[in-house]
């Protein structure tokens, strides 16, 4: 590795924390890009190595969440718990299964969380309340 | 921490989404921590701080399963890594920092815009 592959590596780490800590996950959108097109490391040692990296990089977050009390960690346990079972049912499984389906399913799911997230909230106390509907509630009781 | 009246800690979700998070993360190699933040917002009504703290500190194991598999079959280039993870400290220290700072609302937004970033990602060639 020449010096600027070194500094510009340990950028693309700070990067790839800041995400990770910021969103709960997502470091490996800058690391891994980062490894393939400047690096020049295949798809499959840099997924490897981003996973190396996230472990303790989301240690480091998850304690500096819990110096301010965002962690529930018996959730958090759970999570994991099953995490775990079903990574390495995951992992014997995505031997036997098409990747390029896998990515376009997943890029489904990511696209619909988007929606989600991006989409105004409701609020319930802009719903326009029609003299007839708040009339109903009172009679009903429920608007009280 | 703001509480929301429907927010629930019920076991069986915990697990569900928990296990949801695993088998993603072992079936794509990736840590997995945006299905967990996922789960536990919209399935589970979370708000966006601690959910993402929580989803980020249950990533450790899940993703250790991974790394093992990718480091088993010499799939891991432990120079870069290290080197990662020397600025990621530094990162995630300043990421946890920055969401401190941000409101709900727009922490929400700007999940929703790395989820947008991600998905078009994927589907790039």
């Amino acid at each position: 590795m020449t010096e600027l592959e070194i500094v510009l590596t340990v950028l693309a780490g700070v990067l790839t924390g800041i995400l990770s800590a910021m969103f709960g996950g997502g470091g490996g959108q800058i690391s891994i890009p980062f490894m393939i097109l400047v690096l020049g490391l295949s798809q499959h040692v840099a997924e490897g190595t981003s996973l190396f990296v996230i472990v303790p990089t989301a240690a480091m977050g998850a304690w500096a969440h819990s110096k301010r009390g965002y962690v529930h960690w018996r959730p958090a346990f759970w999570l994991a718990f099953a995490g775990v079972v079903g990574a390495a049912a995951g992992a014997l499984l995505a031997v036997r299964t098409d990747e390029l389906l896998l990515r376009r399913f997943y890029a489904a799911f990511v696209l619909y969380a988007a929606f989600r997230f991006l989409r105004p909230k409701k609020q319930p106390d802009t719903t326009t309340v029609t003299p007839e509907s708040s009339i109903a509630e009172e009679r009903d009781g429920s608007g009280a | 921490m703001p509480e929301t009246a429907k927010r629930t800690f019920s076991k069986p979700a915990v697990l569900a989404v928990g296990a949801a998070t695993g088998i993603v993360s072992g079936l794509l190699g990736i840590g997995g921590g945006t299905v967990a933040v996922f789960g536990l917002v919209v399935l589970m009504h979370w708000s966006q701080h601690p959910a993402h703290a929580t989803a980020l500190a249950a990533i450790p194991p899940i993703a250790v399963v991974g790394a093992v598999v990718f480091a088993a079959s010499g799939h891991i280039e432990w120079g870069v890594g290290a080197l990662l993870i020397a600025g990621a400290f530094v990162g995630a220290a300043l990421g946890a920092r920055l969401m401190h700072r941000m409101n709900e609302r727009l922490l929400r937004r700007a999940f929703g815009i790395l989820m947008l970033a991600v998905g078009i990602r994927l589907l790039l060639p």
